[in-house]
């Protein structure tokens, strides 16, 4: 093997590498792309501070409604809503899906395909009630998802034991003898731990009752762990419904083989507009992100995650969003 | 007059794009396993370029940031496939079929040649891509690298021992 055949073996199959014909259009849109994120950044970080200012009043006096729809970013400096307890009567009104008067955003998991899945979504404060009352009641952005609780269940009150950091979560309005699944009961452990989390105060686990009467035992529940529960692939964002312009931002995450996942584009039509690799962040059985930047024309679409089992080729784990570009 | 310093960021993309995209995503399919990702990733590397040419405001170092924009990003590819990738050369590995022509004999032995680089560690196979495909010197290989010149010379020479024990094993 001599320096001579390795440089032309380098040759050959260098010549036969093609290169895409717009590439320099989609390298000007990167740059756009990354600029705009920088400058985001920067504003952000100017926003955070006075967030940190403002955020107790602002809880007060209700946050500036993100709507029930999509609402990608994570809260920040959302303050205790916990501590300021505006809304909290007697009886939470949980037959609401959307804002009530007062309203914050938080994170709410749902049910779907065995797994759960996750959704920012404005709640009625304080959080943790809003977001557990979203949760019961499977009220998703995405119609895939959903609860494992039957309706009709409402929650009855949250507290925390903050010494032992233990989180407890009251329900009514079951069937007699209704029983949850394991899957049920981390729809709560993971929201509720989820949101104190948000809130800076770590949980580590949760007591469930019904009536009163602790389901399925009087111990604490931990989050069962990820790979277990949580749904493969998520698509963060855009959430279903959203509305994008023409250049944005898909952020994935989930724990699949060799970090390897998929994302395809549907038209309003159905067919294939692009269906692209994406490697995560990191493979399983850590679970790993990506962001990707899409460029669509105006339209209709849907998003589509996916991973390619390894066993048999086949397409597993898919989380798909309807979403609007304008 | 046409000084690159003068350049603004998008100018000088424009301009060693013109140049130097195809020679890089060459660059990145040798240096990656897997040559999806090489355009993607020498994308990247003009955005990079884009943020950074303020402080470059020169065709030659922005070419060498080019490089070492694509060795970075192609080696940090390779961290993440590397379970998989062992796992693939495994489950990929040829058998040993003879051939009934001498053409496809020759095909065959660069086929094998750069399946045996590919096999190769990556900082190996890194310094041979340099220093063979694109003929930089060990300095220049050293800088793209981010190691020392003494390094270079020391994977190069590892990586031409590997081969040849390879390729003298599956003859």
């Amino acid at each position: 093997m001599s320096e001579q055949r390795l440089r032309a073996a380098f040759e050959q199959r260098a010549a036969r590498v093609s290169v895409a014909p717009d590439a320099l259009p989609v390298i000007r849109d990167k740059v756009r792309q990354a600029t705009r994120r920088r400058r985001r950044t920067a504003v952000g970080v100017g926003a955070l501070a006075t967030a940190a200012l403002v955020g107790l009043t602002a809880v007060l006096v209700g946050l500036p409604s993100p709507g029930p729809g999509p609402n990608p970013s994570p809260p920040v400096g959302s303050g205790q809503p916990s501590t300021v307890e505006p809304n909290r009567s007697p009886s939470p009104n949980p037959s609401r899906p959307g804002p009530g008067p007062t309203t914050v955003t938080a994170p709410v998991y749902f049910s779907g395909a065995d797994r759960l899945f996750r959704e920012y979504l404005a709640v009625a404060a304080p959080a943790p009630d809003g977001a557990i009352e979203r949760s019961i009641g499977g009220h998703a952005a995405d119609p895939d998802y959903g609860t494992r609780w039957p309706s009709g269940t409402r929650l009855r009150s949250t507290s925390l034991d903050a010494a032992a950091g233990v989180g407890s979560v009251d329900l009514t309005g079951l069937p007699a003898g209704f029983t949850p699944d394991p899957l049920a009961v981390q729809q709560l452990v993971y929201t509720y731990t989820a949101v104190m989390a948000d809130q800076g105060t770590q949980v580590s686990g949760v007591r469930v009752s019904v009536d009163g009467v602790p389901v399925p035992g009087p111990q604490p529940v931990p989050r069962a762990s990820t790979v277990d529960t949580l749904a493969p692939l998520w698509l963060i964002s855009p959430q279903h419904g959203a509305t994008v312009g023409t250049t944005f931002d898909v952020h994935l995450a989930g724990s699949v083989f060799e970090a390897a996942s998929r994302l395809r584009v549907r038209d309003a039509a159905g067919a294939v507009v692009r269906d692209d690799p994406v490697l995560l962040s990191a493979g399983a059985p850590a679970r790993g992100e990506a962001h990707v930047q899409l460029t669509l024309a105006p339209g209709s679409y849907t998003l589509e995650v996916y991973f390619v089992s390894q066993r048999d080729g086949s397409e597993q784990g898919l989380d798909d969003h309807a979403i609007t570009v304008s | 007059l046409d000084d690159p310093a003068a350049w603004s960021a998008d100018e000088a993309v424009g301009r060693l794009f013109a140049t130097q995209y195809r020679p890089l995503v060459r660059l990145a399919t040798l240096l990656l396993r897997d040559p999806g990702q090489a355009e993607e990733l020498t994308q990247d590397a003009f955005v990079a370029l884009h943020q950074h040419w303020g402080r470059l405001r020169d065709p030659e170092r922005a070419v060498a940031y080019l490089r070492q924009s694509v060795a970075n990003r192609a080696r940090s590819v390779l961290r993440h496939r590397g379970v998989v990738d062992r796992f693939l050369r495994r489950a990929t590995e040829p058998a040993s079929v003879p051939s009934a022509e001498a053409g496809a004999l020759a095909a065959q032995g660069d086929a094998e040649l750069l399946a045996a680089v590919r096999a190769l560690p990556a900082r190996q196979r890194e310094a041979l891509v340099l220093r063979y495909y694109l003929d930089l010197s060990e300095a220049q290989t050293a800088e793209v690298m981010g190691v020392s010149a003494g390094a270079v010379k020391s994977h190069t020479s590892r990586a031409l021992v590997a081969l040849r024990r390879e390729l003298g094993e599956s003859r």
